[in-house]
C-alpha cells in the first residue's frame, strides 16, 4: 500500500515491464514467469528469486497483479504454488508502457535511427 | 555441496529477508530454488555455478528488502532506530574511557603484554570506529523521514544519541586532520 503511486507513473523497469508481459497471457507460478521472462527476453533479463519475488512483492503492494485462486492438480505440481494474475492497473500499466516504447519506436523511425545498427551487431 | 545442504543453506539466508515478506514468500522461493535444480539436472549441467547464482543474487535480494522495510518502518519505531544506534556505539563507548583510565583487565586482553593492540584489539578499534557513522546514520534516520503529514519531527532521544555519537566521531576526526596537516602540510618531522 505503501508504494502504490511510485511505481504506475515512472518508467517500468524492464524486471516489472517482463512480467507483466509474462502474466498478460496467463496466470503462472514463480518459476513460470521466470521461465517466460526468459523466452520473452531471449534471456536479456536475468531474473532469479531475489529480483523475482522483490518485484512481486512491490507490484502485489502496487496493485499491479494480484495472486490468483488458481491451484494445480497435486497429482501434477505441487498444490502449494501461488500463481499470479495481472490486475486491471497492472494492464493499464503495461498499456501506457507500450504505447511509451511505441512513441520512442516512431521518434527513432522519423529520425531514421532504426536503419542503424550496433557496432557489435557485425 | 550436497543438494540437501545447498537448499537448508539455502532456506538459512531466506530466515534473513525481514518477516513479513519471509512470510509470503520463502516458501515458493524454496520451490522456484528446486525447480531451477531440477532443470539444471535434467540437462545434466553443473550445479555449482547455478547454487552460487542463486546465493548471490538472493543474497542481493535481501538486502534490499531490508533497506525497504527500514525505510517503511513507521516513526513510532524512532526508539528502536535510537536503541540499535547505542548498541553499535556501544563498543567505542567502552574503549575510550577504558583506555583512559588504563584498566588492566582491557590492557591485557586487547594489547601484546601493554604494547601495541593484538588481534582483538585492532578488530574491536577499527570495527568500532567503522560502526559509529552507521550508528548515527540509524539514530537520525527517523528524524529524516516526512511523516503522513509530509513534515519531518525531532526525537529527544534520536538526537540526543546523535549527539553523543557525533562527539567521538569528531574527536577521531580532528585528529586525523590535525595529523594531516601537521605531518603533510607542515611537513614537520617525526610529527607522528
Amino acid at each position: 500500500m505503501t508504494d502504490i503511486v511510485p511505481l504506475v507513473p515512472k518508467p517500468l523497469t524492464p524486471a516489472v515491464f517482463h512480467i507483466l508481459l509474462a502474466l498478460s497471457r496467463d496466470e503462472l507460478h514463480g518459476y513460470g514467469i521466470m521461465k517466460q521472462v526468459e523466452r520473452d527476453s531471449q534471456r536479456h533479463v536475468p531474473m532469479g528469486p531475489g529480483t523475482l519475488y522483490g518485484s512481486l512483492r512491490r507490484m502485489l503492494d502496487a496493485g499491479l497483479i494480484r495472486e490468483s485462486e488458481k491451484r494445480v492438480d497435486p497429482a501434477i505440481d505441487d498444490e502449494r504454488r501461488i500463481y499470479y494474475a495481472i490486475s486491471a492497473e497492472g494492464r493499464s500499466a503495461l498499456a501506457t508502457e507500450l504505447a511509451r516504447y511505441e512513441q520512442l519506436v516512431e521518434l527513432a523511425r522519423e529520425n531514421q535511427l532504426l536503419a542503424m545498427r550496433p557496432a557489435h551487431a557485425g | 555441496m550436497p543438494a540437501d545442504r545447498a537448499r537448508a543453506a539455502y532456506r538459512r539466508l531466506l530466515g534473513l529477508y525481514p518477516r513479513s515478506f519471509r512470510e509470503r514468500f520463502a516458501d515458493s522461493m524454496e520451490q522456484t530454488f528446486d525447480d531451477l535444480r531440477r532443470e539444471r539436472s535434467a540437462r545434466g549441467s553443473g550445479m555449482l555455478r547455478l547454487v552460487v547464482w542463486m546465493f548471490a543474487e538472493t543474497s542481493l535480494g535481501v538486502a534490499r528488502e531490508n533497506l525497504a522495510a527500514l525505510s517503511r518502518a513507521r516513526p513510532a519505531h524512532h526508539h528502536r532506530y535510537a536503541l540499535i544506534g547505542l548498541l553499535l556505539f556501544l563498543p567505542i563507548a567502552i574503549l575510550v574511557p577504558a583506555i583512559w583510565l588504563d584498566l588492566a583487565v582491557v590492557r591485557d586482553l586487547l594489547t601484546h603484554e601493554g604494547d601495541r593492540p593484538n588481534l582483538l584489539g585492532w578488530t574491536v578499534i577499527v570495527g568500532g570506529l567503522l560502526l559509529l557513522p552507521l550508528a548515527f546514520v540509524l539514530a537520525l534516520l527517523p528524524m529524516l523521514r516526512r511523516g503522513p503529514n509530509r513534515r519531518r519531527r525531532l526525537y529527544a532521544l534520536n538526537l540526543l544519541v546523535c549527539v553523543v555519537i557525533a562527539i567521538p566521531i569528531g574527536t577521531a576526526l580532528y585528529g586525523i586532520g590535525e595529523e594531516i596537516y601537521r605531518c603533510e602540510v607542515r611537513g614537520l618531522p617525526n610529527c607522528d
